[in-house]
Order: C-alpha cells, then structure tokens, then sequence
C-alpha cells in the first residue's frame, strides 16, 4: 500500500531511558480504518511507543506519520489538532473539574475559540459553546457515563475514571486513537461495554492503535497484532497467525499469568 | 425553556452578586474620606488578586512579585499622563506596559517550576525596585514621582462645590468600574473552552496537552493578563495618589497579593474579592491597633507580617481550598 493508504506511519522508532532501550527500531504501519492491537508482556515498551506517537515523549531516532504528513518535532497538542487522541494506562484527569468539564476539553483539539473571544463572549464562543458541550454529552453517553457527568471526575471509581478518558478522547472526533490498556482494572460488565464500544467505533471506520493484555479480547476484536517484546517488535500479522506463532508463544502467550495481568507497566 | 431562564436568573448566586454590587456601591458616600482611600485600595487589591487567583489556581502558576507589575503600571500610567498624553490613553497604557513586560520576562521564567518560579519572580520584583530607585532622571528615584495629574478634568478649580471629580469618592466609582469590567472578563474566561484549558492544565499538563490544549502558551497567556490587571490597577493607584515611589511596592504588597488569593480561594473569582475584602478589614483593625499611643512606629508593619503569616497558617490548616469553596460546601450540604 502506497504510504497515503496508511493512517499511521511510524518508522525505526528508538527510545532509551538510562541505560533501558524501552523502544528500540519499532517500525509500525497502521491502515486507515483498522483495529491494530500491541501486545506484549510488561516492560515491553508499548506505553512509550504511545506515546512517541502522541508526541509526550520525543523518540532518541525514527520519524513517525499521519496520513503520510509527518509528525516529527510536533508537539502533543499539534498532534492532538492534527487528529491523534491519546487514552492513558496511568489514568490522567483533571482534578476538580467535573466529569462533563473533563471530557469537554477533549473538544479543544479541534475548536478554535480563545481568550479574547471568550473573555469578550464575541460571536465564535457562542457558536462553539453549544457544540462542544453537545459532543461531549455525546461521547459520555456512548461511554455510558451520561448520569455521572456531574460528578467529581476523580471521585469516581477506576473503571468510571477510565471510561471518562475514552469519552474525552471521543470529544476530539479523532482520525486515530490510541488506547493504551482501557480495560485494565475493568470489570467483566464493563469490559463487555467497552468492547462493545470499540467494535461500533471501528464499524463506524475509526483508526484505532490498542494495547490489551487479554489475549482473547485482542483477538476478537483487533484486525491486525503486533507483538513486542523488550522494546522490539517480535511478530505482525493476522490474529490467527499471531496465535500459531512460536516465538510469540514463547515470548508471551505462553505465560498466562502475564497474558491475564491487569497491572499497569507505566 | 423559561423555567431554565428563571431558575439561572433567580440561582442564589446570582441574587448574592447583585446584592454585593449594589451594596458595594451604596457604601461610599456613608464613608468618611479616609475608608473611601482604603475603599479604593480594596477595589485595586479585587482587580490585582482576581488575576494572581487565576494564575495560581488556573494555571497553577506562581508570581511573587505582583507588585512589581503594580508599579510598571503605576509608573507607565504616571510617567506618560505627566508628559502631557491624555490621562485615560495613559491608563490604558498601564496594563499594555506591565502586559509587555510580562511576556517578556515569561518565556524565560515560566520554565521554572515551583519554589524555582517563585524566587525568579522574587528577583524580578527586587530589580524593578531597584530601577525605580536608581533611574532618578526619569522616576524621581526615591524621591518619587510628583505632579502626575488627576484622572478627571478639574470642572470646577477655584470654586469649592462638591463638584470635585477627582474626590476620593469619585475614585471609588472608578476602582468599582475596573474591579467589575475586570471580574466580568475573567468570569467569561473561566467559563469557557480556554478557561477549561487552564484548570485543566493546572491539575495535568500531559492529560491537557493530549487533548490540545497549548500548554505552554497558555500559561504565558495568564501571566501577561495577571499582569496586565496588576497593571491597570497600578494605573488607577497613580492618578488616585498623584505620586509614586518605590517605597508604595515593597515585597510585602506581593505578599499581601497571594494571601488574599489563596485566602479566598485560588482560581476562585469571586474568592478573590472575597479575600481581598477579609484581608483589607483585618489590616484596618489591625492598624488601628497598632497606632495606639506607646507603640513603636514600626508596630503596623510588623503587625501585618504577622497577620498574613497567621492568615497563610490557618487558611493552610483549616481552609486548604479557601474561604469561598468552604463556605460553599457548607451552604450545599443540607440540600444535596
Ligand atoms: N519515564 C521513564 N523513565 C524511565 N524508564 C522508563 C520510563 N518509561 C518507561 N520506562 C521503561 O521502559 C520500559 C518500557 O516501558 P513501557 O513502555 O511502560 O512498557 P509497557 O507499556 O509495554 O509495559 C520499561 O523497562 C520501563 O521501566
Ligand atoms: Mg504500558
């Protein structure tokens, strides 16, 4: 596929911490409307490949795209306006705000309005006002928090404040989002409507990057896997390829207690 | 439709804010002419501690030296009206000058963090200072800055009517109109999409940088305007006492500035005034106090460093978020 068919280009990414190669040469093609799947055992370099693509961290080398644009020394919040939405594994809301506030600024990477207009209450705040609080209503009803969206954002139990972060990356209307383990510390209902959600976001032709420890979730859901390991990408392909294969059986299908390991890596 | 109309209109908020404005303007012609000096201190310290609040609670920033942008303003006011430019072009030069300022000095300090901000701005303070006192060919040095003129046209010089424009108590309408224009543009900034952009910056950079917001030219945004309200209110201060000098700005008012936010709440518009209000009530006392006959004369000013230190104490102890979310929490409790 010519590079414009792909909605994510990411090329020899490499990140060291100190000594620690956290990522290392990972090289990662994600197609327009696809559901591709990291996974691998903990340490294995997936949150910082996130969030080298998000653009939080700045990679040691390699160059990453979206949509054959390239990424490269852009900040976060260029990237988020550019249409990357990010869902953190170590839940990051913002304190004091309430749940609906929360996933309103969502809505910032793609509305306009500023300082002045505001403080002057000119004629874009009025027109924007209403259509980022309707979007963020929107995406809490589809992350089923629409009666919680009063609430203290970090009042609320884990698996609510997970879902308030996939409802605030909703509210950007990204092109890609990257879930970096959404359903660790879910419970089984919740994890059920999670997945729920994914699939229709993915019917719906959304562009998703997915790191999951549960190996059968991965599978039903995703339609491409890659597999790390130590900051290297060890296996791509197919679900069912991935399964069969022997160095990712070896490497991390083959330790169950890691495969069902809700503990987050960073 | 209507019934949400009535019920925003008729929320104890609102009924609460129309009655502090009215009474806030019923209240100076039953002063005498000094508490409407300290009337229009406070409607100054509302307009300075408005903007700290929103730095320190919003943006989660820190400027220990607010009062530096006070006498930028104060200064630039002064300085221009003295050399013959209209005296309310040279008001509204006041916060341009202390704005500039601002984003000058912002790009580099902003970097730092914490107690490192802190103390940068510190020195900023101490360096304006030191201009002040030391470019006596242009500020009068020490000495001060003499013969800036009063804000309003004099009508009626050579007759003693009550017409007199630049009256203490004309100067409380003024204080009053900054402090509201002030209050009303900070509210609508709060409540909206770049004032969630800064409360949610000030809890994560990296959760509000994701979601994009422009962190970093944000905070810069909410330094210059704190900056630029410290300046307008320098700028009423000029033409109010028609003389400045560096000694009007020690470190203390920066210090004062910061009690009276965190007092009443940070990010907290409405705690600001509140603050401001608890604190200038406390200062009076306390001077009077203090003045008594057989104390030392330096007895205020110690008094006032004391009281600001016990302040920040029991606020810290008792009140972590501040006077006006507890007293809003208390009101709430009953009926949720
Ligand atoms: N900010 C950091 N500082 C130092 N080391 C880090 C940092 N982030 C990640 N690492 C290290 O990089 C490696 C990969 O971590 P991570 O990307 O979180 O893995 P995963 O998400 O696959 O569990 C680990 O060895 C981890 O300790
Ligand atoms: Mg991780």
């Amino acid at each position: 596929m010519p590079p414009s068919q792909m909605m994510l280009s990411a090329t020899d990414l490499t990140r060291c911490f100190g000594g620690v190669v956290a990522v290392n040469g990972v090289s990662l093609a994600v197609a327009r409307g696809a559901l591709h799947a990291v996974i691998g055992p903990n340490g294995a370099g997936k949150s910082t490949l996130f969030n080298l693509i998000a653009g939080l961290l700045r990679p040691d080398s390699g160059t990453v795209a979206l949509e054959g644009r390239s990424l490269d020394g852009l900040s976060p919040e260029a990237r988020a306006r550019l249409g990357t939405a990010i869902v953190f594994q170590a839940v990051r809301l913002f304190r004091g705000m309430t749940v609906l506030e929360n996933v309103m600024v969502g809505a910032h990477a793609s509305t306009h309005h500023g300082f002045v207009e505001a403080a002057l209450r000119l004629p874009r705040h009025w027109r924007e006002e209403p259509l980022i609080r309707g979007r963020a209503e929107q995406a809490l009803v589809r992350a089923g928090l629409a009666h919680l969206s009063d609430r203290a954002a970090q009042s609320l139990p884990l698996g609510q404040q997970r879902a308030v972060q996939v409802a605030r990356a909703l509210c950007s209307e990204p092109r890609l989002l990257l879930l970096d383990e959404p359903a660790s510390g879910l419970r089984s209902g919740e994890r059920e409507a999670l997945a729920r959600l994914i699939e229709e976001l993915r019917a719906e032709g959304l562009t998703m990057l997915l790191v999951e420890h549960d190996v059968a979730f991965v599978t039903r859901l995703a339609n491409r896997i890659t597999v790390m390991d130590r900051g290297r990408v060890i296996a791509e392909g197919e679900p069912a390829q991935i399964r069969q294969d022997p160095a990712v059986i070896a490497a991390y299908l083959g330790r169950p207690t890691e495969a069902k390991s809700v503990a987050s890596g960073g | 439709m209507t019934t949400v109309l009535r019920s925003r209109f008729l929320r104890p908020s609102s009924v609460l804010i129309a009655g502090v404005a009215l009474a806030s303007l019923l209240l100076p012609p039953l002063l005498d002419s000094g508490k409407q000096t300290v009337f229009v201190l406070f409607t100054l310290y509302v307009v300075v501690t408005v903007g700290l609040s929103l730095l320190m609670g919003l943006a989660g920033q820190i400027s220990l030296g607010q009062a530096a942008f006070y006498a930028l303003g104060a200064y630039t006011a002064g300085l221009l009206a003295k050399h013959g430019l209209p005296q309310l072009l040279a008001l509204a030069a006041a916060p341009v000058g202390s704005a500039v300022v601002a984003a000058l000095i912002g790009v580099p300090v902003l970097r730092l963090r914490g107690h490192y901000l802190a103390f940068a701005t510190l020195a900023f303070q101490l360096i304006v200072l030191t201009i002040l006192a030391e470019a006596r060919g242009i500020t009068g040095g020490d000495i001060g800055l003499g013969g800036i003129p009063p804000l309003l046209p004099v009508l009626n010089q050579g007759q003693d009517s009550e017409l007199d424009l630049n009256s203490p108590l004309v100067y409380c309408y003024v204080g009053w109109v900054v402090a509201a224009l002030v209050i009303v543009l900070t509210r609508n900034l709060v409540r909206s999409r770049p004032g969630r952009g800064l409360r949610a910056l000030a809890t994560s950079e990296i959760g509000a940088a994701a979601s994009g917001v422009a962190v970093g030219a944000d905070k810069l945004k909410v330094f210059t305007i704190s900056a630029a309200y410290a300046g307008l209110a320098g700028g009423v201060y000029a033409f109010f006492l028609e003389y400045l000098s560096p000694g009007s700005f020690p470190i203390l008012l920066s210090i004062q500035f910061i009690v009276m936010a965190t007092l009443g709440g940070l990010g907290e518009v409405w705690g600001a005034v509140l603050g401001a209000a608890v604190i200038v009530l406390l200062v009076q006392i306390l001077q009077a106090a203090a003045s008594q006959p057989g104390l030392p004369r330096q007895a205020p000013a110690i008094l006032s460093y004391a009281a600001y230190g016990g302040v920040m104490v029991l606020v810290m102890l008792f009140l972590p978020a501040g006077l006006l979310p507890a007293i809003r929490q208390r009101l709430s409790r009953p009926s949720s």
